[in-house]
């Protein structure tokens, strides 16, 4: 008894002594250690945080792995932006995990002592033998974005479906090619290479056409999203190639204001010059002491296929096109007589 | 004049909740789990109870005495959209109370999460327990929006806690861990939640961010 009072005594002690030592009095974190860390997720096991979709490479969901294609040497890229503004990516969807015996150990552990409605869960599961002898697999539902701001419309009853080889009635949000193709469109990035322009981008004139000049170290882009997990292989390769170039003066005060070139692919990647082009944008008025934003986006057809293979056949239902887009502020000044 | 913003609307909720309260009095249960919840709200701050009108099957909390809670919440007009953040609501209390009682294997733990949520806080619960730690103070929970609904089973939710003004205590020793503020004190939860059998709305997802942008106030 005397021993084990010493204890507490001991630890009060050194935590006087920190706190004397941090000199605030306060411990170095905020609020009251309910949630760990300053940013998480409710997950039992916490998977270290990847790379993530963002960078056009990682994974999504748990065994998902992204790839991309180099987008050629010339600088920055962009995440493609759907031409399509109602176009989203899947929320979430059923990917393999478990064996029925790793499963049988998955529900076991995670529902102990849980009380109802859980406890109904795992009952549930339990009644069916979690398919212990059967072919096939469980599979879980998956999040693409982990902060959850839209609804996945999986429901409490079934946070696994249990998945035999041949799936006669395969649920409707079960991992697919198709749901793949969504997941590698929405990871792609594409170059947003500048575009030349003359007169130079610092002295444009007013009422002369402003020549575009493009050469485009790039080639197609494209993304593929695959799994090969306990046995279930699939991927889709979605094949993003640019097809035009649009110019925006970035004021109403030019005419015209936008200009659309088919892209030329040449040795080295893709061109346009519209120096014999009929259109050319045109200010119409100085920017006076400040600067327009001149834009030029690349529109890209983007096709996919249910493989690894971005020569694979083109698949439906077809992916809306995508957009790159590149801004450079333009000074406009008038000049009376142009000579050059 | 945020705060008078804010205790204009808390008014309209009491005033909602005492006409509720007198409108269910036909059962008993229903107008003590009610009043149950009341008292465990700071004197004069809406409750999960108060913003609930006439909700059959209320749950009940069991905070310490040393735990204050307020719930700002209002109507969005829409039946659904209420209930989900109700049961989000309840969730949130859910939690506290587990930490405040040191066990996740509560009554309303299950009853508001599944899932991976309800392990991980299960878990997490025991391990700050484990530590000698549980929570005291003054609880604030607002913010409370529905940012996406699926075939009215699922929905996509967010809300903020306060806890600037909550703190860690020592259970040995009861002494408070007093912290220093900061926007580290005010958490940005995003979540999923989706209704049960039973039809609750339980959260079924969820992530956090202290000091999410959203979240924090002066």
């Amino acid at each position: 008894m005397r021993a084990g009072s010493v204890g507490p005594v001991l630890r009060a002690a050194v935590a006087v002594g920190v706190a004397v030592a941090l000199g605030t009095g306060y411990p170095a974190h905020a609020g009251d250690g309910q949630v760990d860390g300053g940013q998480g997720n409710a997950k039992p096991d916490q998977p270290a945080p990847d790379s993530g979709a963002s960078s056009g490479k990682g994974t999504i969901g748990a065994h998902i792995r992204i790839n991309q294609s180099k987008t050629g040497s010339g600088g920055s890229t962009s995440t493609a932006t759907s031409s399509n503004a109602n176009w989203k990516p899947p929320v979430c969807w059923y990917e393999p995990m478990y064996s029925a015996d790793e499963y049988e150990k998955f529900i076991k552990s995670a529902y102990d002592g849980a009380g109802e409605p859980a406890a109904s869960y795992a009952k549930k599961r339990d009644e069916e033998k979690y398919h212990k002898g059967d072919k096939g697999l469980w599979w879980q539902v998956k999040f693409r974005n982990d902060e959850y701001t839209e609804a996945c419309p999986v429901t409490t009853d079934n946070w696994e479906i249990w998945v035999p080889p041949a799936d006669p009635q395969p649920d409707p949000n079960k991992l697919t090619p198709e749901i793949l193709s969504e997941l590698a469109y929405n990871s792609t990035k594409l170059p947003t290479p500048p575009v030349v322009l003359s007169p130079d981008a610092d002295r444009l004139v007013v009422n002369l056409g402003t020549r575009v000049k493009f050469e485009g170290d790039f080639d197609r882009v494209w993304t593929t999203a695959d799994i090969d997990y306990k046995g279930v292989q699939m991927a889709a390769t979605t094949v993003a190639t640019p097809v035009a170039l649009k110019v925006d003066a970035g004021t109403a005060d030019a005419d015209p204001q936008t200009c659309t070139y088919d892209l030329v692919k040449g040795k080295g990647g893709y061109t346009v010059d519209s120096k014999d082009a009929g259109c050319n944008v045109t200010y119409r008025h100085s920017s006076g002491s400040g600067t327009y934003p001149f834009k030029a986006s690349i529109t890209w057809k983007v096709t996919w296929t249910d493989s690894a293979d971005p020569d694979g056949p083109a698949r439906q239902p077809a992916l809306p096109d995508g957009l790159s887009t590149f801004e450079q502020n333009v000074t406009v000044k008038e000049i009376q007589a142009v000579n050059r | 004049m945020l705060t008078t913003r804010r205790r204009a609307a808390v008014a309209g909720l009491l005033v909602a909740a005492a006409i509720s309260v007198t409108g269910c009095s036909s059962d008993s249960n229903d107008t003590s789990d009610n009043i149950k919840g009341a008292d465990s709200g700071e004197s004069g701050s809406a409750t999960p109870s108060a913003s609930a009108s006439a909700e059959k099957n209320a749950p009940g909390f069991d905070f310490p005495s040393d735990i204050k809670v307020s719930v700002e919440k209002e109507s969005t007009g829409d039946a659904t959209k209420d209930a989900i953040l109700r049961g989000v609501a309840y969730a949130a209390q859910a939690r506290l109370e587990a930490f405040g009682k040191g066990s996740g294997h509560t009554v309303n733990m299950n009853r508001y999460y599944a899932a991976d949520p309800l392990t991980y806080w299960v878990q997490r619960v025991a391990t700050v327990k484990k530590s000698g730690l549980t929570v005291t103070g003054d609880y604030r929970f607002f913010g409370f929006e529905v940012t996406d609904v699926a075939n009215g089973k699922t929905a996509a939710v967010r809300y903020c806690e306060d806890q600037s003004k909550g703190y860690s205590k020592e259970i040995k020793t009861n002494k408070v861990l007093r912290t220093k503020p900061s926007d580290q004190d005010f958490i940005g939860y995003t979540l999923q939640a989706a209704k049960d059998s039973a039809g609750d709305w339980q959260v079924t997802q969820q992530s956090w961010k202290k000091g999410d942008a959203a979240c924090v106030q002066g």
